[in-house]
């Protein structure tokens, strides 16, 4: 596999601020998701991966290139901020214009460019003739977006675009993404709302005070951390009576019963003897099972895992 | 109807070069300032200026041609002026380096430095469209992500502000120079004019260089849009108040004011001194006027504080460059 943005002993300080502390890690192409929180870095590492800081020491390529200074590299990178970085007193396409051709569009092509992106983000056409002071943070966001695609770059740098957005178009632009990415666009996107992230990313990086706790696909992040606890949500018709079998079996480290929602939320004691004798033991305990959820599976318990 | 894809389109055009992105940047600076009815009407007033300054040229080169309509209208006032006219167009005619070079250098000298203002005026109206608003909105995170560095950047800012000085300053100066020379009775008007048109191309062109840095600087120090041009202003009105007070106490305090700075600069470029003392030594009626010009005066106009002024201007455009490389960084 290509490595498509490469770190290595890279670290970046304020004064005696640690931003990014002798990292080394690497991200393949398609989607990754950038996981930690306030003050782990991950502002500064954007930053560095869009050039707009140099690193104080080590090296960070992205498509084998070093992004400081470099403006045909960063012509391929599409940068999105996580804050209000929109100039209020122009309108939306005549702000994409002046920057489509800031990013080396043709004058001739870039107001074509502009309007299939606007219409790409889903900005309603009725709002085009406004100021974008007039807009609402939603509107902001996707024209922010908008900007970040306009000049095609292979990488799209995403510091929290669902902010602002309601679940419609957070929805909307969990789509553009995987659209996206389908298209060939490599993705790195922080975000807070761990849960979309899950859903979009099939790759996290997940700091904390400067450093990479974990970097790779949630599953081998998984295989990496010891004494993982597998933890299960069932949810059917007898719980206890579930409970009281698998406790009898000897597979179960702990358990939590919500009889009246169904529920029985299980710890097991070894994640691979368990899966092996689960379907035997489901049959031997009688109980109807509706639905099986991994809740040690989720971004948000590898995340609390790690950064705990 | 056929189904249209609504998927995500590459781009596959070609990319413009890199004096094409930074002419852009300087191109919508430039369009955001003139979104301001006011600079608007600061720019045309200078034009007025201009095409006065050219009436003016126009008078003056009548004058020297002996037949010419102006010439013969003057006469017709009086016999007296009629007598002055023929021994003055006579004697210019005699003296065309001095008549038509030297009047021009001089005319250019008080042109150039007494439109500065207005010039000054215009800038302080641009600032917040050069660095403040982008610093005001966030949008510069997104400028410095683009395929563009920090300085390409500066560089078009730069030539924002140097765009509405030309618009306003240099570009009616060398305009008058043009058409009031097009217009006079001969041809080598031109020629004999040609170092005053080069005077003013080094006045101006270094004055707006310093003055469109300076502008910079005072444009990055907030991000407030009303803060920056109030700073500017006050910075250049304290600057001329300072110097009466100055020229009696601390003479180097002169040298606070960018204004006062550029003036000897122009002192020097345009050799007003040496100018005077030609046109006096050579054209007599001047000779008894100049005469009556105190002596400070005249010593100040034959000997500019270059040196002071140099320092001042480095000193303010250090400081300058300071402020942006502190100030213009992504967050």
């Amino acid at each position: 596999m290509t490595v498509l943005i490469r770190a290595q002993e890279l670290s970046r300080w304020y004064g005696i601020v640690m931003g990014l502390n002798n990292v080394t890690f690497q991200i393949e192409p398609g989607l990754t998701g950038l996981v930690g929180p306030n003050g782990a870095g991950k502002s500064t590492l954007i930053q560095i991966i869009t050039g707009q800081l140099k690193p104080s020491s080590g090296q960070l390529t992205v498509f084998g290139l070093a992004p400081w200074n470099n403006p045909p590299l960063l012509r391929r990178i599409g940068y999105c901020p996580e804050g209000e970085a929109v100039p209020k007193e122009l309108r939306p396409l005549e702000w994409l214009e002046g920057l489509g051709l800031m990013s080396g569009l043709r004058a001739d092509e870039v107001k074509g460019r502009a309007e299939a992106i606007l219409d790409k983000v889903k900005l309603p056409r009725e709002h085009w003739g406004k100021r974008l002071g007039q807009y609402s943070k939603g509107m902001k966001q996707r024209v922010k977006l908008g900007q970040g695609l306009l000049h095609d770059p292979e990488l799209l740098v995403l510091d929290e675009p669902m902010n602002g957005l309601d679940p419609m178009g957070r929805q909307e632009v969990a789509q553009t993404l995987k659209e996206l990415s389908a298209g060939g666009v490599s993705i790195l996107i922080s975000s807070h709302i761990l849960a979309e992230l899950e859903a979009l990313c099939n790759n996290i990086l997940l700091l904390n005070w400067g450093r990479i706790l974990a970097s790779g696909s949630q599953k081998e992040i998984r295989s990496d951390i010891k004494n993982w606890p597998e933890e299960l949500e069932i949810e059917c018709d007898a719980p206890e009576k579930l409970a009281r079998h698998l406790f009898a079996a000897g597979v179960l480290a702990g358990f939590d019963l919500s009889p009246e929602e169904g529920l029985l939320r299980i710890r097991v004691k070894d994640a691979a003897s368990f899966y092996e004798q689960w379907t035997a033991l489901l049959l031997e305990s009688g109980a109807m099972v509706h639905a099986i959820r991994s809740r040690s599976r989720s971004l948000q318990n590898i995340y609390d895992k790690v950064t705990t | 109807m056929p189904l249209h894809d609504a998927h995500y389109q590459h781009w596959g055009g070609a990319h413009t070069g890199i004096w094409g992105r930074r002419w852009v940047i300087a191109q919508n600076g430039l369009s955001a300032c003139l979104r301001s009815k006011l600079l608007r009407y600061v720019v045309l007033v200078s034009w007025v200026g201009g095409l006065l300054m050219a009436a003016f040229l126009f008078f003056l080169g009548q004058l020297l041609v002996p037949d010419s309509n102006m010439t013969r209208w003057v006469m017709q006032i009086s016999p007296d002026i009629r007598a002055f006219v023929r021994m003055f167009t006579s004697w210019l005619q005699d003296h065309p380096e001095v008549s038509v070079g030297t009047t021009q250098n001089v005319l250019f000298y008080y042109y150039g430095v007494y439109s500065m203002p207005l010039s000054i005026i215009a800038l302080g109206m641009a600032l917040p469209a050069l660095i403040t608003r982008d610093l005001a909105s966030n949008a510069i995170l997104i400028y410095s992500s683009k395929a563009v560095t920090r300085g390409d950047y500066l560089l078009g800012k730069f030539c924002t502000a140097f765009g509405v000085m030309t618009l306003t300053w240099l570009g009616p100066l060398c305009g008058a120079w043009f058409v009031g020379n097009l217009l006079a009775p001969d041809w080598t008007f031109f020629w004999h004019a040609r170092i005053a048109l080069i005077h003013v191309l080094i006045f101006g062109l270094s004055s707006m260089a310093v003055l469109s840095l300076l502008a910079l600087g005072v444009s990055a120090v907030s991000s407030r849009e009303k803060s920056t041009p109030a700073l500017w202003f006050t910075w250049w009105v304290l600057g001329l108040a300072i110097q009466p007070i100055a020229l009696h106490t601390l003479q180097w305090l002169r040298h606070l004011s960018f204004g006062y700075n550029l003036k000897q600069i122009a002192l020097a470029v345009f050799h007003l001194g040496r100018e005077l003392q030609t046109a006096q030594d050579s054209i007599p009626i001047l000779g008894q006027l100049l005469r009556q010009v105190p002596p400070a005066t005249r010593a100040a106009l034959d000997h500019p504080l270059l040196g002071g002024a140099v320092m001042g201007l480095a000193v303010m455009l250090l400081t300058a460059a300071l402020i942006v490389n502190k100030r213009v960084v992504p967050e």
